[in-house]
C-alpha cells in the first residue's frame, strides 16, 4: 500500500539519520547538541527549499539511501558532490528539483567528501524529544524511533509545498578533496605542547575511526610536556584534545559535555563543517589563527549569507 | 575576583569563584535567559558557557558577563537535596571489586564498607547523558581508570577512579572500576528533566542483596 505524503526507505545507506540544527540546553544533562556535522550544507539545503536553518534534513554518509517518493513537491541535495539519480537519471546537488508520486531517488557515492543533506519541501511528522528531532542512538532519541534510517522506515509529511526552484550560487560551492587547512584557535591547555613546530607544519590523517561523536587523526603525534591529570573542562563541537597516545580527537556533533583531556585548539566555527567534509586517510594541516581572526572570518560568513541569500545566521 | 576566559570561539569559561559554589553562579545564569547562551556546563570549580558566536563575540560575551557579575553579591543556595540509592555489590555487577580489593590492598569487604560508609556529593552531572560525578571517595580507594576502557557498561553501573565514585545512568563504553550496581533508573529520556539529582545534592549509598536488587 502506498500511502500519501510519505517518502519510503527502500535502502537506507551506510548511516544516513534525521538531524534539525541542533539541540539546545540540554547539554547540562550530558545530552549532546548533536545536528549535521556539516551545519553549512544543511543550511543551504534547507535555503534551497525555503525552510528556515533550523529545519531537519537527512544526513547522508559516504553512501546513500533509494527512496521512494510519495508526493508532489521538491527536493534538494547538497553537500559533498554524490552520485545521485531521479527515476534512473543522473541530477544535479546544489539546485531544487520538483518530484511527483512514485518517483525513486538513489543517492549512491559521496564523491569529493563524506557528506550529503537531502532536503524535502515540507515538514517531517516527528516528535521533538528534548526540543530537537536530531537523531542521537546512544539514547535512541530523534528521528523516527531514535535510530539511524533502516530499510522500510516510512517517513510522513505535511505541509508540502511547491516553491520556485532555486540554486545554489557558485561563491558557496566549496570542493573538499583541495585545499587541506584548517584554521584553529589557542586551546586553554596549548602551553602544553611539546612541539609547536610539529604540530603546525606536519600533516595529520583523518581516521577511518572516526564517528558523530569525535575525528580521529592520526600520523603525527602530538607529545605534552607534562601529563599531569587535569580537571574536566567543557568541551564541544570542534575541541581538539589530546588523550595519552597523543592522536588528537576532536569532538563533533555529537560530542560529549565534559572532557578530562588536555585541549591544545579549537576549530575555528568557519571551518568545523569543512573538517567534517574531509575524507577518511586524507591529510589535514592546522593553521593558527588568533580569536579575533575567527571573529571576523564568522562576521565575513554571516554577511555574506545575509546579502547574498538573505539567511539570518544569527537567528 | 571572578576570571572569565574564551575556550575557542564558541564557549566562555568563569574560573576563580572562591567561596561562590558553581551551581549557584549558574541557576543565577539560567534565570537571566539570556538570548545568546545555548548551554551552560556547571563544573567542580568552573562554569562553562556555550554560546552562538553568531549573535555575539566571545571578547564582548566576556565584557557582558563580567558587568552583570560585577558587584553583585550570592548566596549560596541550600536547596539541597539527599538521596538513599540502593547498590548491590555482588560480584555479578561489581565486575572489578576484586581487582580494586588487590589493587588497594584492602579486602573486599573493607573495599564495601569503604565506599559504602560515606555521604557524597553530586560534582558534576554530565560527560554522558545522566552520567553522576560523586566526591570524595575514601583515601585508600583511589585508583587510575582502567588501561583499556570497557565497550559495554550496564545502565546503573557505579564505579570508581580517581578521588570519585560513579553512576553510569545509561548503558555506555567507559573506563571507571566498577564497584557495583543500582537498580534504580535515575536517567529517563522521556521527561524533562531527564534526570532529577542535581550538582551539590547528597547521596547515601544502601546496600542491597542480589535477590533484593533482582526484586526491585
Amino acid at each position: 500500500m502506498i500511502l500519501n505524503n510519505t517518502i519510503e526507505i527502500l535502502r537506507a545507506g551506510i548511516y544516513s539519520s534525521i538531524q534539525d540544527l541542533r539541540r539546545v540546553g540540554f547539554k547540562k544533562y550530558g545530552i549532546p547538541k548533536s545536528g549535521p556535522m556539516d551545519e553549512y550544507s544543511h543550511i543551504l539545503t534547507n535555503w534551497l527549499l525555503n525552510k528556515d536553518i533550523y529545519s531537519e534534513t537527512i544526513e547522508i554518509t559516504h553512501y546513500g539511501p533509494k527512496i521512494r517518493i510519495n508526493f508532489k513537491g521538491n527536493i534538494a541535495i547538497f553537500g559533498s558532490n554524490c552520485d545521485a539519480q531521479l527515476n534512473n537519471k543522473k541530477i544535479k546537488i546544489g539546485v531544487s528539483i520538483k518530484v511527483k508520486n512514485g518517483d525513486i531517488l538513489d543517492i549512491k557515492k559521496c564523491i569529493d567528501g563524506n557528506r550529503a543533506y537531502l532536503g524535502f519541501s515540507g515538514e517531517m511528522k516527528l516528535k521533538k524529544v528534548f526540543k530537537s528531532l536530531s537523531t542521537y542512538e546512544k539514547i535512541r532519541i530523534g528521528g523516527i524511533s531514535g535510530t539511524k534510517l533502516n530499510k522500510n522506515d516510512t517517513i510522513y509529511f505535511k505541509n508540502i509545498k511547491n516553491p520556485k526552484i532555486k540554486n545554489i550560487p557558485s561563491s558557496f560551492i566549496k570542493r573538499y578533496d583541495q585545499n587541506n587547512i584548517i584554521r584553529i584557535i589557542k586551546g586553554m591547555h596549548f602551553n602544553k605542547v611539546d612541539n609547536e613546530k610539529k604540530l603546525l607544519k606536519n600533516d595529520f590523517n583523518i581516521s577511518p575511526n572516526s564517528d558523530r561523536m569525535g575525528l580521529r587523526l592520526t600520523n603525527n603525534s602530538i607529545k605534552l610536556n607534562c601529563n599531569d591529570e587535569i580537571e574536566s573542562t567543557v568541551v564541544t563541537k570542534g575541541t581538539i584534545q589530546i588523550p595519552r597516545d597523543g592522536n588528537p580527537i576532536i569532538l563533533m556533533s555529537d560530542s560529549q559535555s565534559t572532557g578530562g583531556y588536555p585541549i591544545i585548539g579549537n576549530i575555528c566555527k568557519a571551518d568545523i563543517s569543512k573538517i567534517s567534509q574531509i575524507k577518511p586517510n586524507k591529510s589535514i594541516r592546522f593553521k593558527m589563527v588568533s580569536l579575533s581572526e575567527s571573529n571576523r572570518v564568522l562576521q565575513y560568513e554571516r554577511k555574506k549569507f545575509e546579502s547574498k541569500l538573505g539567511i539570518d545566521l544569527s537567528a | 575576583m571572578i576570571k572569565i576566559v574564551p575556550s575557542g570561539d564558541s564557549i566562555i569559561i568563569i574560573n576563580n569563584l572562591n567561596n561562590l559554589k558553581t551551581s549557584t553562579l549558574t541557576d543565577y545564569l539560567e534565570k537571566l535567559e539570556l538570548n545568546e547562551i545555548e548551554d551552560i556546563i556547571s563544573l567542580k570549580s568552573s562554569v562553562g558557557i556555550l554560546f552562538n558566536p553568531h549573535k555575539i563575540s566571545s571578547s564582548d560575551f566576556i565584557k557582558k558577563t563580567k558587568n552583570i557579575l560585577s558587584n553583585k553579591n550570592f548566596t549560596n543556595n541550600n536547596k539541597i537535596k539527599t538521596w538513599e540509592i540502593p547498590i548491590c555489590y555482588d560480584k555479578d555487577f561489581a565486575i572489578d571489586l576484586n581487582e580494586i580489593s588487590t589493587k588497594c590492598k584492602i579486602d573486599v569487604d573493607q573495599v564495601i564498607k569503604k565506599h559504602n560508609n560515606k555521604t557524597y556529593e553530586v560534582d558534576i552531572v554530565g560527560f554522558l547523558p545522566g552520567f553522576l560525578y560523586l566526591g570524595k571517595l575514601d583515601d585508600s580507594l583511589h585508583l587510575p581508570r582502567k588501561n583499556n576502557p570497557r565497550t559495554h557498561i550496564p545502565e546503573g553501573s557505579i564505579g570508581i577512579a580517581g578521588n570519585q565514585t560513579g553512576i553510569y545512568n545509561i548503558e555506555s563504553p567507559g573506563g571507571w572500576n566498577i564497584i557495583g550496581r543500582t537498580p534504580l533508573r535515575l536517567f529517563d529520556k522521556l521527561k524533562n528533566p531527564p534526570i532529577k539529582i542535581k550538582q551539590g545534592d547528597k547521596i547515601i549509598f544502601k546496600e542491597i542483596t542480589k535477590e533484593e536488587f533482582n526484586n526491585y
